[in-house]
């Protein structure tokens, strides 16, 4: 079974990131820090029958959160229980009173939130621990290759989103637009 | 690059997954296009770092490596507090506990609302019953229990067996009216005791003395029956009792005499305006033989000549210990009712005593069935409107 002291320095390396990993994916700190410890949990657990490879600790974590996220959504998906609003601070430079830019989260939020599992913990990872695209590869066992396609394909994704949105505001605009000349001369 | 950024080279872009070269040409174009820049800069911000700047509590840690410790000492990191934890650890010994619990509560429950023994309600059983018969204005039929507290209505050449237990048995043989007053036992060593009333009609009696001791016991308009341990036949007809004896002996108290006489085996005893005991015939204990025979009226010459249901009888219900009403009495009826009526069941609806859901008769009757049944009916339902007026006026 792992000791307390190499315990204690996995946590003290990882615990940041997976925090971190595990907002992306819930949103909600109180939640993330729950699965965080639970995630701490299954490697000790793990460590009680196996012998603990120090390079794919790393691996193991983000994996184990990774479910743990995914179980999360699937029992509130059963019972309908979902954060009612996004109650995470913005880090960014950008003003907090941005409302346009709040809605864009918002809605870039929804979209990840519609794409697999993979793809979402690679944009977290990319964009939120900034991490090269070789250790998301290690993290989530799959290839550097496919790791950047599948993050070209999110970003990709999101864009024509948007610009879908945008253009469905700048038609809603010209015929609201519309409506009020109608109004006024006729 | 003079025309646009794609959104596909935009996020590839973005993303680092772009070739050296198109990257460059990317940047440049990025430098010199002012929309474009504007699309990057949007993206850049929309997917800009939320939660990096997040830090798990220190608690956080603390609890991992207290998790650990519990882990190390073969507890369950996850194990729950208070009933929660005896529920985790012991499920078996918990659900058993509950089903332990919830049968004594049920038990309990049981012996606290069983009625005591001395108010056992008991029942006779209705072995045979023709069509016609009622009970409290409900068709009977076979195998119905009759609880005390029961008027019995047989029209003309039905019959009714009723049985208490394998050793005791009442046979009604129509035009009767009869009432069962009382049906109860003390305790389980305690004879069952029955109380009966024959207001018309006839009836055989037979207890051979085995099953349960039953102590019962006929009234008539004009005497009172005790049997112990017989066979017989009593008939009230016209003023008249006819008791006939086949074995054992009874006890008979005339209504209009204070001293009782004893009727042996082998006798008859008819009570009128004064009491005759005599030697039966041999062909008067035929009647016992075949209750069929005495159903068609083949003993009629041997017997009272019986009274049909609803006309006017000679009874005298003065004398009848108040069970009997003579509406005749209470509102001028020029037709005379019976209604039997008991202190238990006075302030009672009549249909409620019988405790039994409705009951179908399995024979359908016939017109003239039906007339009687009718007839019956309503016999019983001017003489329950007679006792409401009656009350209503008493007030």
């Amino acid at each position: 079974m792992i000791d307390n002291k190499t315990l204690s320095d996995i946590y003290d390396r990882h615990h940041h990131e997976l925090f971190v990993y595990i907002c992306g994916f819930t949103r909600m700190p109180e939640v993330a820090e729950d699965f965080l410890h639970d995630a701490f949990v299954r490697l000790i657990r793990y460590s009680q029958k196996y012998p603990l490879d120090p390079d794919n600790i790393r691996a193991f974590l983000y994996r184990t959160a990774r479910n743990i996220c995914i179980d999360h959504a699937r029992r509130n998906r059963k019972l309908d229980i979902s954060p009612l609003k996004d109650n995470i601070e913005s880090a960014g430079s950008v003003p907090e009173d941005d409302l346009e830019l709040r809605e864009l989260r918002s809605k870039v939020n929804s979209l990840v939130d519609d794409r697999d599992q993979v793809s979402r913990s690679v944009y977290l990872m990319r964009t939120e621990l900034e991490m090269p695209f070789q250790d998301i590869a290690e993290a989530l066992g799959i290839s550097e290759r496919t790791a950047k396609r599948k993050m070209s394909s999110m970003l990709e994704y999101l864009a024509d989103s948007l610009e879908k949105a945008g253009f469905k505001l700048f038609i809603f605009f010209l015929l609201s637009l519309l409506a009020i000349l109608i109004v006024i001369y006729k | 690059m003079k025309r646009h950024i794609t959104n596909r080279e935009l996020a590839r872009y973005i993303a680092g997954a772009m070739s050296n070269r198109k990257r460059t040409s990317v940047a440049e174009h990025l430098t010199q296009c002012d929309r474009c820049r504007a699309r990057h800069e949007k993206m850049l911000a929309v997917i800009a770092p939320r939660y990096f700047s997040l830090r798990a509590s220190d608690a956080a840690k603390v609890r991992v490596m207290r998790s650990r410790d519990k882990l190390a000492e073969g507890e369950d990191a996850y194990a729950p507090g208070g009933i929660r934890s005896i529920l985790s650890l012991h499920p078996r010994a918990f659900i058993a506990a509950s089903l332990a619990l919830v049968t004594a509560v049920a038990v309990t429950a049981a012996l606290l609302l069983r009625p005591p023994a001395g108010e056992a309600r008991l029942h006779l059983a209705a072995v045979i019953a023709d069509a016609g018969v009622t009970i409290n204005d409900h068709p009977v039929r076979d195998r119905d229990k009759v609880f005390e507290q029961s008027a019995i209505i047989l029209p003309d050449k039905t019959t009714m067996r009723l049985e208490y237990g394998r050793g005791f048995s009442i046979t009604l043989i129509g035009p009767a009216i009869f009432s069962i007053d009382r049906l109860m036992s003390r305790g389980p060593s305690e004879p069952v005791v029955v109380e009966c009333t024959l207001a018309q009609g006839l009836l055989v009696s037979a207890s051979d003395g085995t099953g349960k001791k039953v102590a019962y016991t006929y009234n008539t308009p004009d005497a009172r029956v005790e049997p112990v341990g017989t066979e017989f036949l009593l008939q009230s007809a016209g003023g008249t009792t006819l008791v006939v004896m086949k074995t054992g002996s009874v006890r008979v108290k005339p209504e209009r005499s204070a001293e009782s006489v004893a009727v042996s085996s082998g006798n008859r005893c008819m009570v009128a305006e004064k009491t005759e005991i005599s030697k039966a015939d041999p062909e008067d204990l035929k009647i016992f033989g075949s209750m069929e025979q005495l159903r068609a009226g083949a003993f009629g010459h041997r017997l009272l000549k019986p009274e049909p249901l609803g006309k006017d009888t000679e009874l005298e219900h003065k004398r009848f210990k108040g069970r009997l009403i003579d509406h005749k009495q209470i509102h001028g009826n020029s037709k005379r009712k019976l209604q039997l009526e008991t202190p238990d069941n006075r302030d009672k609806e009549r249909g409620k005593s019988l405790r039994r859901d409705k009951i179908i008769s399995p024979v359908k009757p016939g017109m003239r069935e039906k007339d009687r049944i009718n007839k019956n009916k309503k016999l019983i339902r001017n003489a329950q409107k007679a006792i409401r007026q009656k009350r209503r006026t008493s007030r």
